[in-house]
């Protein structure tokens, strides 16, 4: 009888291997890989909402529905956080009469879309108008 | 009674001490494993509480006036509550943004600083720069982390919150830069 001993060796045992090596080294990786963070993203909603604030009391949403013209508004939405697009949107009795939005991005294809809204009065003449502002953003 | 029935022996093959091997092994790489996900999980609650503590003490410096509302007219002391610049929401106060860029700026009172802003618990640091939308600086601060840590990119955790709000008729940017080394 026979007593020896032997290893049966297959290219599937090899083939297991180097798979549990790799999940062990990706493992290992992704763990390590969250150590160091930094984080750029101020919520869009807040980002948002200040905008508006700040152009309605600098006077901008209302000049700019006056003067009919958005390069004020293209100006404030250039100073966004990095990253962040958005697109402002001025209503005048319900009816869309501007739009700007930043240059260089979109939220086309953007997975969640933030929006804030405002109401203010802008002098037309001797005539006030009713008019809101909406604008929407998110981060590219 | 056979004489040698009560004679003991050991069974130690290759097979079992192969088995002993992957197994040590296999708790090994648990228990490795184990205390780095525990340490990816307390990372991210970490950074979690750091991106709130960033996004709240940015929110009091913009839209509140502090407490008490003249904190901006008296010397740091235990009375004092909280810190804001705003004269009123969204507007913020020349005065309050000079005094709070000033007192950041001296050693001995960036600590009180960042109580007041509520960012001592995680012992953060803290940068901040007020600056209008073409770029100029109107304040600024020069806390950066210390030289262990070339960039802020290379701090275990940070956080930056940029607010909008008006200074003397301009709209100016906020940039709160709130670190941990």
């Amino acid at each position: 009888m026979n007593n020896e001993k032997a290893f049966i060796f297959t290219t599937d045992a090899l083939l297991a291997v180097i798979l549990s090596a790799f999940l062990i080294y990706a493992t290992f990786s992704t763990l390590d890989r969250a150590a160091a963070f930094e984080d750029r993203t101020t919520p869009v909603q807040r980002v948002s909402e200040d905008a508006l604030a700040a152009m309605e009391e600098t006077g901008i949403l209302a000049r700019s529905l006056q003067e009919t013209r958005t390069d004020e508004i293209r100006s404030v939405l250039g100073g966004l956080p990095s990253g962040m697009c958005a697109e402002v949107d001025i209503y005048a009795n319900s009816s869309p009469v501007l739009s700007a939005s930043r240059t260089g991005c979109s939220c086309a294809d953007a997975q969640e879309l933030t929006a804030a809204r405002r109401s203010f009065v802008a002098l037309n003449g001797s005539s006030q108008i009713e008019a809101h502002a909406e604008i929407t953003g998110c981060y590219d | 009674m056979f004489p040698h029935s009560r004679a003991k022996g050991q069974l130690f093959s290759e097979d079992l001490l192969f088995a002993m091997i992957f197994v040590t092994f296999l708790l090994a790489l648990y228990a490795i494993l184990a205390s780095r996900v525990t340490y990816a999980a307390d990372d991210y609650l970490l950074r979690e509480q750091l991106r709130g503590d960033a996004q709240d003490a940015a929110a009091q410096l913009v839209g509140s006036p502090g407490a008490p509302m003249n904190w901006h007219q008296a010397q740091v002391n235990d009375s004092m509550q909280s810190l804001g610049l705003a004269g009123r929401r969204g507007v913020l106060s020349q005065e309050k943004a000079a005094k709070f860029f000033s007192l950041a700026a001296d050693s001995d009172e960036y600590n009180s600083t960042k109580r007041l802003l509520g960012l001592e618990t995680r012992a953060e640091r803290f940068n901040a720069t007020l600056s209008l939308l073409n770029g100029t600086v109107v304040y600024s601060l020069n806390a950066t982390p210390s030289s262990q840590f070339p960039s802020y990119g290379q701090t275990n955790i940070t956080s930056t919150v940029t607010r909008l709000a008006v200074l003397n008729g301009s709209i100016v940017k906020l940039t709160l830069v709130v670190w941990l080394e």
